[in-house]
């Protein structure tokens, strides 16, 4: 890797040194700094995976009518939900392999956690399209085996391309994940007290001494793996698009979709990686590492991607306007003043106009600003999940069959439940391996004597 | 006798495996077994076919051959309003499971209404009285025997003094020869009718109608393409003179006064909202038309307009006119209406006269409610026999019928269910269902039918005719007998070979009354004495689907959207928008209804006791609450409600379902109140309609031809666009369907017969409120604002059967394809329910199972299931399939004859029960199919076509005929 | 210790040993193990519901009475129809009564045991209870009259029934198997008089004589492979 460029502000806060990192980061799982927060919250996790293990549960007693979705409306929730989550799992690929490709170093500081992230909220989009299905027990005709009836999967139904997508994206990342991790799984080896934790972490750290060729070898795996996950970063979302796509509805039938798709992954990745970072570097004194500076560069991605999905939005209006197309016409014009007036509303204020406040770089510099902005983010982007999903199957071609969908508690319940379920295996991330990655941080030690 | 129980080996009619689905009202026990069975299932265990240890049980005796055949047909006939409607009965070893209609029965002509499908499931409710009951103990036939032997012993010695039999006005020719016995045997006895529904004939005569020669019909409060024993005949009749053949159409011009929206008043080319009284105003200055004098000014714009060109069509188009007034009509209308068809030649041309058919005007009966409540009250009766009728529930509140009961000692009920009458009297008897009885019932013109019964009584119950004949003579004979002895000299020389005749056709041949010149008033009445009321008037009308409440436990019907509304399980005060916005209401709006205690009846000027059931206080006079609902086309001066709901002894379905609307009820004016004072009370009632869109939003959906230019005025034919992909060859078969809305009268038969034979479940008013209702074919209800096009457009929509389905590509396991003869197949047991495709469906026409909509194992009526059709389970979608099941009968038929599959040799359950041949279905490569000609017709168009979906189904445009363009807006006022 | 840049590390300054040096290869091994048995046990659940076993081929089950098929139709020649009497009318193929039975059995072997049910069937008036051999889910329509009426004989999905001294399953009756005929259903079509013979072979030419008797019978492969030919 070569050096950080001289005259940027530096990634890691002067006075750092390789032992003062190891230090700060191994300590949180070794040291197990403020035992007592770390258990409420984790408390308070685990008591919302119980509420959505209960929703699980009485989706198999009783099927998917618990749910407020019907004839129009038949997705609801567990869509939304589905590409919400995909989404957010975006930023992980896209910061480790993606601006490793470009050399924005500032992502080493960042990239162990969103990967984390990534994998966790993959797991959480992959639980839905399981969940949502009227037969779940039978999930596995999705998959093309020499079954005894002589049928394959359908492969002209972006459903099946999912499987493979979303499949795929979770193993790359878990991959990628703990490949970076070895180097660091080592350190804590050698770090750890009790010889069960340095066995534990030594079976994990694959026998890493840290000698040269193990180096050679990691750097050049690290990158190939970089350059397989570049395209996945794509992929994925743009499959997640063509779902709705490929569909002919007023509202789905769009080619805008896969880019759009994709960019409002970033946006939504990027804001839920700020909301963990921001509490967690306060917590643990990792200020040094994830400085100001890394708040701002991650604050102007947020305003690029929101104004790519601020674009797609406006494309939308566009197309349907000069199409002619009545259907289309009345879509947009049903999603700004139609029943569903406020969620559309809502979507705008959090996806287009709140991130123009990013102009001012106070505010990228503002951890608590940052903050605020990245939670509205996260909601906005939810809705705008809702608004495609709901908005456009509740008035599509006959007035006959209009109707309307309201969320029941089972629909919240399993939605906020997967909320805890994700918080849940952040809390045991942080406690059990290095939040940060220590081997990529120690590169940019300022104080003098520079790695490699 | 078919055994009562489906036959072992072809029993099919439960899909997936036992425990791989969840019931929603299951035993917790029975909820952890489903948990475990899902996630066994989602271990990858879920598709388990190791050889199932089932057994197989044959017969010790073989029955006939044919009961292993796959299905029979039985010709009998259903009782409605105690007319006969001839029918073809569907057996599956031994289950009646499907009523088809007659196409010789003068009646039926093969179509049925929606009635005529549910009533098979009344078979099978599991609520019907299934034992004799002493003071609501379980008691047992032999029991009541022994009882009756000496009360007749008794009633004997003093010439059956005291006895009164109670029953509703009968067709049937052996049920009144046991009535006419029991009074030959006990002189003295006093026979009674009742019944909470129209009157049909007026002395001696009833009217009947030839609505295949007018060319103008004006009917007065006549629902006679829905609510009339003949309505299949009017309906076909009237359909005649709507169907563009060859481009052309020789339209009749129907011009309606009513009240409230009715099926009729949807078809009306000219619709004038009024208030009976109103009417009676309108008529008057319609006469003063015709007879040349100058009308009153009193009337609106648009009521002068349609008026006069009314005028003009009588007087132009005479003889080939009719003026219908309903039954519900005051007999000063009726009259005026007969005088005036007299008038204008229309006597013996368009109507007719049929002696009278119904018992109701029987010599020997002693009357109606009224005779009998006052004989009771005089304290004449010690010996009450209530049989079929249930006055209890469905008499003028002013009778007061349960006080009067009291006072008879003894007080028995023959009745299908322990019902409000049941409660009241301490022997409860079972009444046979027509499919389990022998019986004989006789048709609007007279022809008789032979009621034959398909299946051995399932719970020991008894016809009227066995039950009547027994009290005359404890003897006590079998139906079979009593019906044979009837026809006995009737037959001619070989009897047995006309009986079998009569079974096999279904009706009795040369039974037919000859129809005769009907009796008219010299000159009509003058309508303008009594039309002047003031203030808002009530109109009381039988519901579309539960009639007077005897169909009230029937869930299909339940479930059947209302005609006139869309609405489901329950029944609504029907206001006007102007009054609802009057009285600032809204759906759903509980209101009150009170009848001031000294409200005159309408016309006849008599004022009314102020007693009354209903009534909440004394002085107050008869009050009713029920939710409000805004109907387009009701009267402003005028609101209308439905009777048979809110009944507490109907049984699970029908119990606290709606409101009572009896209570309003008066003996004198049974039809309509004036007086009526509508209040808004705080409180709301959730009303569920499965429509609540009904404006077109100016997409060209339902598509309007006027009759005097259908071509140039139905829009372009469809026509296909050009693709990329090399069109796809149907070599074999190429199924298709049109659906003619010129002809369709939405009446929604079709929707009950897909219901009867793809075994839809009923999901219940909350799921149908959450937008999760099965039918698999719908009737939608377009409220039209165009000028020149109908207020009320129908369009019944099934599956499309698209060439390009949008739902077959968003499929991921395959499990709705194309089928080879371009059916878009629908694989349930290879759904995983992903919905995909309902989403995808621009016609919305997939049903999805959201619940295990599926009724308990244990419930009688799945012995109504088709056997031949899935029972789709928890999570899989459905939807209409053109009952390939029909399609594959066919063709395995026609196959082993070595032959094609003839034009209308499959027939789909919503083609055969349509009474007006709206919908047509056949093979598009059958140059000769009756579906490839109508779909020649420059009315033909394809919905949605602009999607390129290229549907099978496609439509005709409705065809309206109006005088005035533009001035057809029934809604207008 | 596992940064680079440091002082090369020499034995003093090691650690004791954290593994002994075979952990590596066992964890190898372990890893190694792992993705066989995901692959392998993936391949056995393939081979298990595809075996015989799994399909019930040749299961036998106890049934009421000890009948044999060998001895009616193979050894007697019995015609299937004298039993199944329905076969070329529904699409149920019938099953005999115990009057059937009967026919012949009130006159001969009517005192032994092996007829001992059968007749107190007859007597007591209770059916005999077989246990089903050949089941089709309940979602499947088949029809044996239009397959006996199509040129397929019962032997062709009920195996060798002639040579079975106790009836068992002849065919898998998976779906794949149906498919295989409906896609291609000459090389097992048979000519009319040939349907109910219990031990019929295809002859040497069955692929032109096949393909004629389709012609012949208007056999429309087309129409075969729809799904709702079986399930609506």
């Amino acid at each position: 890797m070569n050096a950080p460029l001289a005259h940027a502000e530096p990634l890691v806060a002067p006075g750092e040194s390789a032992r003062s990192i190891d230090a700060r980061i191994s300590r949180v799982p070794l040291d197990f700094p403020h035992p007592v927060l770390w258990w409420l919250g984790f408390a308070a996790a685990f008591a919302v995976v119980m509420v959505m293990l209960t929703a699980i549960t009485w989706v198999f007693v009783r099927g998917v009518g618990i749910w407020g979705i019907n004839i129009p409306v038949a997705w609801g929730f567990a869509i939304t939900n589905f590409v919400w989550w995909i989404g957010i799992g975006h930023a992980g690929t896209f910061i480790s392999a993606i601006l490793l490709l470009l050399h924005q170093h500032w992502r080493t500081s960042i990239n162990r956690l969103t990967e984390a992230m990534t994998l966790f909220a993959v797991a959480c989009a992959a639980m839905f399209p399981l969940l949502h299905l009227g037969r779940p027990q039978y999930f596995y005709w999705l998959l093309p085996y020499p079954d005894t009836m002589g049928l394959w999967p359908q492969w002209r139904s972006p459903l099946v391309w999912d499987v493979f997508a979303v499949s795929t994206y979770g193993i790359v990342s878990l991959v990628f994940w703990y490949l970076g991790l070895v180097p660091d799984l080592a350190t804590m080896r050698d770090r750890a007290g009790p010889a069960w934790k340095r066995r534990l972490y030594g079976v994990f750290a694959l026998g890493w001494r840290g000698a040269a060729q193990h180096w050679r070898h990691y750097e050049r795996v690290y990158l190939i793996l970089a350059g397989l996950a570049t395209p996945l970063v794509v992929s994925v979302h743009s499959i997640v698009g063509m779902d709705f796509a490929v569909a002919i509805l007023p509202g789905w039938h769009s080619t805008i979709f896969p880019p759009y798709f994709v960019a409002g992954a970033i946006f939504s990745g990027f804001a839920m990686v700020l909301t963990i970072v921001i509490p967690l570097r306060a917590l643990y004194g990792f200020k040094g590492y994830v400085t100001d500076r890394h708040l701002e560069l991650m604050a102007k991605v947020l305003m690029v991607t929101g104004w790519i999905v601020a674009y797609g939005y406006f494309s939308e209006f566009f197309t349907a306007w000069i199409s002619g197309e009545e259907f289309d016409r009345f879509m947009v014009i049903n999603r700004a003043t139609g029943p569903y007036w406020a969620t559309f509303w809502t979507l705008i204020t959090c996806n287009v106009i709140v991130p123009q406040a990013l102009w001012w770089r106070r505010l990228r510099r503002s951890a608590s600003g940052l903050f605020v902005v990245s939670l509205l983010v996260n909601v906005g982007m939810w809705v705008e999940r809702y608004v495609i999903v709901v908005t456009s199957l509740h008035r599509d071609f006959l007035p006959s069959s209009w109707g309307m969908f309201n969320g029941t508690k089972w629909d919240w319940a399993l939605f906020i439940g997967t909320l805890g379920f994700f918080s849940a295996l952040l809390f045991l991330f942080v406690r059990v391996l290095p939040a940060l990655s220590m081997t990529e941080l120690k590169r940019f030690v300022v104080t003098g004597e520079e790695t490699e | 006798m078919p055994p009562p129980f489906p036959h072992p080996l072809l029993r099919r009619d439960d899909e997936f495996a036992p425990g791989s689905e969840s019931w929603p009202e299951g035993m917790s026990r029975r909820r952890f077994l489903e948990l475990m069975a899902a996630s066994l299932a989602l271990a990858g265990l879920g598709a388990c076919n190791r050889p199932p240890d089932g057994t197989i049980v044959p017969y010790v005796v073989p029955p006939d051959r044919e009961m292993l055949e796959d299905a029979l047909y039985y010709a009998t006939a259903m009782p409605w309003d105690g007319y006969a409607r001839g029918v073809l009965a569907r057996s599956h070893s031994g289950r009646p499971t499907k009523l088809e209609g007659n196409a010789v029965h003068p009646d039926s002509l093969g179509a049925t209404d929606a009635l005529t499908q549910a009533a098979v499931l009344a078979l099978y409710d599991p609520d019907r009285s299934r034992a004799p009951r002493r003071g609501g103990q379980v008691a047992s036939w032999a029991r009541f025997e022994d009882e009756w032997l000496g009360v007749h012993r008794d009633l004997l010695s003093r010439h059956g003094r005291g006895l009164a039999l109670l029953t509703e006005p009968t067709t049937s020719p052996t049920e009144l020869r046991c009535i006419h016995a029991l009074l030959d045997r006990l002189p003295a006895a006093r026979w009674f009718q009742h019944t909470a529904l129209a009157r049909f004939d007026r002395d001696g005569r009833q009217d009947d109608y030839d609505f295949g020669r007018a060319d103008v019909v004006l009917a007065v409060e006549a629902d006679f393409l829905f609510d009339h024993p003949s309505s299949l005949r009017y309906a076909r009749a009237f359909a005649s003179r709507r169907r563009v053949e060859g481009g052309r159409v020789n339209a009749n011009r129907l011009y309606v006064i009513e009240a409230s929206p009715s099926v009729t008043g949807s078809m009306a080319d000219h619709r004038l909202a009024a208030s009976p009284a109103h009417a009676r105003r309108l008529l008057a200055a319609l006469g003063d038309l015709l007879d040349g004098n100058k009308p009153s000014p009193a009337l609106a714009h648009e009521e002068r307009r349609v008026l006069a060109a009314l005028a003009r069509d009588l007087q132009g188009k005479a003889p080939n006119v009719v003026c219908v007034a309903g039954e519900s009509c005051d007999d000063a209308v009726r009259d005026w209406c007969a005088a005036r068809n007299a008038r204008l030649g229309a006597a013996c041309v368009t109507h007719h006269a049929l002696p009278a058919i119904r018992s109701d005007a029987d010599p020997r009966s002693a009357g109606d409610l009224g005779a009998a409540v006052q004989a009771m009250q005089a304290g004449g009766i010690d010996t009450l026999v209530v049989v079929g009728a249930n006055p209890a529930y469905t008499a003028p509140a002013d009778l007061e019928f349960a006080r009067a009961m009291a006072r008879v000692a003894r007080r028995i009920h023959l009745g299908s269910h322990v019902d409000e009458t049941a409660a009241l009297c301490p022997w409860h008897l079972p009444e046979a269902h027509f499919l389990e009885a022998w019986s004989d019932l006789r048709a609007y013109d007279g022809t008789a039918s032979i009621v034959q019964p398909l299946i051995a009584p399932l719970y020991g119950s008894r016809t009227a005719a066995e039950f009547i004949g027994f009290l005359a003579a404890p003897a006590g004979r079998n139906g079979y007998d009593l019906v044979r002895e009837t026809w006995q000299h009737h037959g001619g020389a070989d009897f047995e070979a006309a009986w079998v005749r009569w079974l096999n056709t279904g009706v009795v041949d040369g039974t037919t009354a000859s129809r005769s010149k009907p009796t008219a008033p010299a000159k009509a009445p003058d309508l303008r004495a009594g039309a002047s009321s003031s203030g808002v008037m009530l109109t009381i009308r039988p519901d579309p689907t539960v009639r007077d409440g005897r169909w009230a436990n029937n869930a299909w019907l339940q479930e059947l959207p209302k005609q006139n509304s869309q609405l489901v399980w329950d029944n609504a005060v029907f206001v006007s928008p102007t009054l609802a916005a009057t009285l600032q209401i809204e759906n759903g709006d509980v209101v009150q209804l009170s009848v001031a205690a000294n409200g005159r009846s309408p016309i006849s000027g008599r004022t009314e006791p102020a007693r009354s059931a209903g009534s909440t206080n004394p002085n107050e006079g008869p009050t009713v609450e029920g939710p409000a609902w805004i109907a387009l086309g009701q009267a402003d001066d005028c609101v209308t409600v439905s009777l048979g709901y809110g009944r507490t002894a109907a049984g699970r379905v029908g119990n606290a379902v709606g409101f009572d609307a009896y209570p309003l009820r008066q003996s004198a004016s049974p039809w309509a109140r004036e007086g009526v004072t509508v209040r808004k009370l705080g409180r709301r009632h959730a009303l569920v309609s499965t429509q609540t869109h009904f404006a077109m939003e100016g997409r060209d959906i339902v598509r309007v031809a006027l009759a005097s230019d259908p071509a140039g005025t139905a829009g372009r034919p469809p026509e296909t666009p050009p693709s990329l992909y090399p069109p796809v060859e149907y070599p074999e078969y190429r199924w298709g369907m049109l659906i003619d809305l010129g002809a369709c009268i939405g009446c929604k038969a079709c929707v009950a017969a897909c219901q009867a034979e793809n075994n839809i479940p009923v999901v219940g008013k909350e799921q149908v409120g959450l937008g999760r209702e099965m039918h698999w074919i719908r009737v939608d209800r377009y409220h039209s604002t165009k000028p020149g096009e109908p207020p009320v457009l129908h369009q019944p929509v099934p599956c499309m059967q698209c060439e390009n389905a949008p739902c077959e590509l968003v499929c991921p396991v395959a499990a709705t394809v194309h089928s080879s003869e371009g059916l878009n197949d629908m694989v349930y047991n290879r759904c995983v329910g992903t919905r995909y495709c309902s989403n995808n469906c621009p016609y919305k026409v997939r049903r999805f199972n959201f619940l295990d909509f599926r009724a308990p194992a244990d419930s009688p009526v799945n012995l109504q299931k088709n056997p031949e059709v899935t029972v789709r389970a928890r999570g899989v979608m459905e939807k209409c399939t053109y009952c390939v099941q029909r399609i594959n009968a066919g063709r395995i038929t026609a196959e082993k004859a070595n032959r094609r599959i003839r034009d209308g040799d499959v027939r789909t359950a919503c083609q055969q029960a349509c009474p007006t041949e709206a919908i047509v279905f056949g093979d598009l490569n059958d140059p000769a199919a009756r579906v490839v000609a109508r779909k020649a017709e420059p009315t033909h168009y394809a919905l949605l076509e602009e999607l390129n979906t290229r549907p099978r189904t496609t439509y005709l445009a409705r065809t309206t005929n109006p005088a005035l363009a533009g001035a057809n807006r029934g809604d207008a006022a | 210790m596992a940064e680079p840049g440091q002082d090369k590390p020499s034995p003093q300054n090691l650690p004791p040993l954290l593994f002994q040096p075979r952990a590596t290869s066992l964890l190898r091994g372990l890893l190694a193990a792992g993705a066989l048995s995901v692959a392998g046990a993936g391949a056995v659940a393939l081979a298990y519901y595809h075996s015989s076993y799994w399909n019930g081929l040749g299961l036998r089950r106890e049934q009421p009475v000890l009948f044999s098929h060998r001895h009616h139709a193979g050894e007697l020649g019995i015609d299937c129809r004298y039993c199944h009497a329905t076969v070329e009318t529904s699409a149920f193929a019938g099953l005999p009564s115990t009057n059937t039975c009967l026919t012949c059995h009130s006159q001969i072997f009517t005192t032994t045991s092996m007829l001992r049910p059968v007749v107190d069937s007859a007597v007591r008036d209770q059916p005999l209870v077989w246990r089903r051999v050949n089941a089709l889910p309940d979602h499947v329509y088949f029809n044996h009259s239009i397959h006996v009426a199509k040129g397929v004989g019962c032997t062709t999905c009920h195996g060798d029934v002639g040579a079975m001294p106790l009836t068992a399953k002849g065919e898998t009756l998976t779906m794949r198997w149906c498919l295989d005929c409906h896609r291609n259903p000459a090389p097992r079509l048979r000519p009319p008089n040939e349907i109910f013979a219990a031990t019929w072979r295809p002859p040497a030419d069955q692929a032109a004589r096949g393909a004629a008797l389709a012609r012949q019978l208007n056999v429309h492969t087309s129409q075969l492979t729809s799904c709702s030919t079986c399930h609506h």
